[in-house]
């Protein structure tokens, strides 16, 4: 056993950091739509950080998991308002399982732009016909589903951006019944083992990003508390202030060590093995998240409640992505379902 | 990055588990309070000839070098199997490795690997708990012409597990008086057969007796008895707090884990009906259980680069306590009737989860210890 980061891993946090707060720097919520995004994927782009966990046989760039994760964690910490998770991770993943290298390639060539269809419930990819939203499609034209045989498919985007809650990111309506019409790009349905493997990986994905957006709220946090003079002292010198900082930073670090072996996991276990470990840590970071976005803004006090403050900006990002791929509740049903075997047996369900 | 063992260790996991399986004590432990600690000793003693104490502790010292990953192991094997864990000498052991002279070590630290000697430690004070540099425990020094050089002790410590049964103490004491508290304290080998000692049993509230006080009029010890220089307590004591976590917390981890385990199988198995939201509270408890285990193997990792451990052992006790609390609560829920119809059925996991917050610094040390030296928020 050897949990530790290697200096690689440390290099891939270090470009991700310089890579948001170079292309992509917000320091204030009117930031946020000021970013063309272009120069921002372009970096990812000349960083190799497209088609990121793509295997390089099939055009992607063929980093690890735990990579992908520390990158998706530092771009969440500078509130980068890039679609990394749905187009330079998950999308391309879909396609390479589907043995698709061509498309991959253009991805990772930054020519094509392709994100997410999940289902209106957030919970996972969606089905043709079924109610769905195009996920983190910030300047995609296209969207990823499966038919009903599990056949990956994609459709274009056409619908209007809808007001999620995340204002990092982009989420366009899907008509199913009288937009475009799906178009199937594999003849052969994923496996259960895929599935399982990519939801694995998308839990993991979006955990890592949870983690940047607490580490973001416990940084500010701090710096506030520290500076914020009331009763002639900086308020972070009070106990009552303290201990909600320790708290959130134990939830932090916690969140965060249940993050790198869900990551781990996705490359080095068995499917089922790396999705439980996958419901693990989302369902950890998902409350977790939401408890420390809290604790950041009431340390913050009034400000964090206006509209000028970075603060609900990471409120945000935290909800809605505590709600993507299944919020607490949903993975520890799931957990039970697998660690207590059939609900039949239980009682009051 | 690697959460499986390599070769090596599941090798030594493996023969671990043969060797226990031929080993372990197969009955229970003992309820009475004497029985149970001679229990303890045989199978202390049993490790030690086994080859299986002073794991990472340095080959030239009586110990095998190894890292600390294998003592983890250990303590990982040894809670799961719901075995009693190995002897609490980690900070003893080091402190004497690091602080001693090498006839102190020579003299106590084979007894201490061989578990042949026990030893208690004697820190906290009825009124010098969380404020523990504040201990007024004094030891003053007496020396002259037909005296030895040694330190009479007048003073009270409470809390000092298995001080009945102890051989020795590792005392914390004030040998200094005009310096500031923290600068006066000394830390001191002392014999608990030292006349002027005295020892009486803490009743537990479920009704154990692992616990002391121990009481000390003119106890006269040698001053050579003195680990490192008078004045240097403080800064021992501080440094011994991190071998409290890493690997020994791996221990506990894994006894949370086996309750959690036993439960979810009588869930399986049908024995115990749950309803839906008792699903997901046990679903919950395991998530946070893997999240201190998660957390722990991620500390000990980082200890492997030969770093000391520092404050940030204090997130891994914050998390330790919320999982073990939590835990504690869903045993009583599921467990319902059968946890109050038997006194030990969940009483004593359920008191040893409330006391988590409270021994070894309580809660509210740790989260000032996180928000201070971990964050590094200003001091009042």
């Amino acid at each position: 056993m050897d949990v530790r980061l290697n200096d690689e891993h440390a290099l891939v946090q270090h470009t991700a950091a310089r890579l948001a707060t170079n292309h992509a720097l917000v320091v204030a919520p009117s930031d946020v739509g000021a970013h063309s995004d272009d120069g921002a994927w372009n970096a990812l782009r000349d960083t190799g950080f497209l088609a990121m966990h793509a295997p390089e046989s099939l055009g992607g760039a063929g980093a690890s998991a735990l990579d992908v994760a520390l990158v998706a964690e530092q771009l969440a910490v500078h509130l980068c308002p890039v679609p990394f998770v749905a187009q330079a991770v998950l999308a391309p993943e879909l396609l390479a399982i589907a043995g698709l290298g061509g498309l991959v390639a253009e991805v990772a060539a930054g020519s094509r732009r392709i994100a997410l269809a999940l289902r209106s419930d957030l919970l996972g990819i969606a089905r043709v016909g079924e109610p769905a939203v195009a996920w983190d499609s910030a300047h995609a034209t296209h969207a990823l589903l499966l038919d009903d045989s599990g056949r990956l498919c994609e459709r274009e985007i056409v619908g209007d951006e809808m007001p999620a809650l995340d204002r990092t990111r982009v989420v366009r309506s899907i008509d199913s019944d009288t937009g475009p019409r799906a178009l199937r790009l594999a003849e052969v349905a994923l496996t259960t083992d895929d599935r399982a493997r990519f939801d694995a990986l998308a839990y993991t994905v979006v955990a890592a990003d949870l983690v940047g957006v607490m580490q973001g709220a416990v940084d500010s946090a701090v710096g506030y508390v520290r500076d914020r003079v009331q009763f002639g002292a900086p308020v972070g010198t009070f106990q009552a202030v303290q201990h909600l900082a320790a708290d959130a930073a134990v939830l932090l670090e916690g969140a965060r060590s249940s993050m790198w072996h869900a990551a781990w996991a996705v490359d080095a276990l068995p499917p089922l093995e790396a999705l439980l470990a996958a419901r693990q840590a989302k369902a950890y970071c998902s409350r977790a998240a939401r408890q420390v976005v809290e604790i950041s803004v009431q340390l913050h006090g009034g400000i964090a409640i206006t509209w000028e403050h970075l603060a609900h900006v990471r409120v945000r990002r935290a909800l809605f992505l505590a709600a993507s791929f299944g919020d607490e509740r949903r993975h520890l049903r799931a957990i039970a379902d697998a660690r207590l075997g059939d609900t039949r047996a239980g009682v009051g369900r | 990055m690697d959460y499986r063992d390599t070769d090596d260790e599941a090798q030594f996991r493996s023969q671990l588990r043969a060797w226990l399986a031929g080993h372990a004590p197969t009955d229970a432990p003992p309820r009475d309070a004497d029985e149970r600690m001679a229990y303890n000793h045989r199978w202390h003693r049993s490790l030690a000839e086994g080859g299986w104490l002073g794991l990472s502790f340095p080959v030239e010292y009586g110990g095998q070098g190894r890292s600390i990953i294998y003592d983890a192991i250990l303590n990982d094997e040894l809670g799961l199997a719901g075995l009693p864990s190995v002897p609490a000498i980690n900070h003893i052991t080091n402190a004497i490795r690091l602080f001693g002279s090498e006839e102190q070590k020579r003299t106590h630290l084979p007894g201490l690997l061989s578990s042949e000697v026990l030893w208690c430690q004697g820190f906290s004070e009825p009124n010098a708990g969380s404020d523990l540099s504040s201990l007024r425990t004094r030891g003053v020094r007496v020396s002259g012409a037909g005296t030895a050089d040694a330190y009479r002790i007048e003073g009270q410590k409470i809390w000092t597990s298995e001080a009945i049964w102890a051989q020795w103490c590792l005392l914390l004491l004030r040998t200094e008086f005009d310096v500031p508290d923290h600068r006066g304290i000394s830390m001191l080998m002392v014999p608990m057969d030292t006349p002027g000692i005295e020892v009486r049993p803490i009743i537990t509230s479920y009704g154990s007796s692992e616990f002391a006080e121990v009481f000390f009029t003119d106890a006269l010890v040698p001053a050579a008895n003195l680990l490192g220089q008078p004045g240097q307590g403080w800064t021992i004591a501080m440094q011994l707090l991190g071998f409290e976590r890493g690997p020994a917390d791996m221990g506990w981890t894994a006894r949370l884990e086996r309750t959690l385990t036993m439960l979810e199988g009588r869930v399986r198995s049908g024995e115990l009906a749950v309803s839906a939201s008792q699903r997901e509270a046990l679903a919950g408890a395991w998530v946070e259980l893997q999240t201190l285990k998660l957390h722990v193997q991620r500390s000990t990792g980082a200890r492997l680069d030969g770093h000391a451990p520092g404050p940030e052992g204090s997130i891994d006790k914050l998390l330790m306590t919320n999982a073990d609390q939590l835990l504690g609560h869903v045993v009583l829920d599921v467990l319902a009737a059968e946890a109050v119809l038997d006194d030990v059925a969940a009483f004593p996991g359920y008191v040893w989860s409330r006391a988590q917050s409270i021994f070894g610094g309580t809660q509210q040390i740790q989260r000032n210890i996180v928000a201070q030296r971990v964050l590094g928020l200003p001091r009042a």
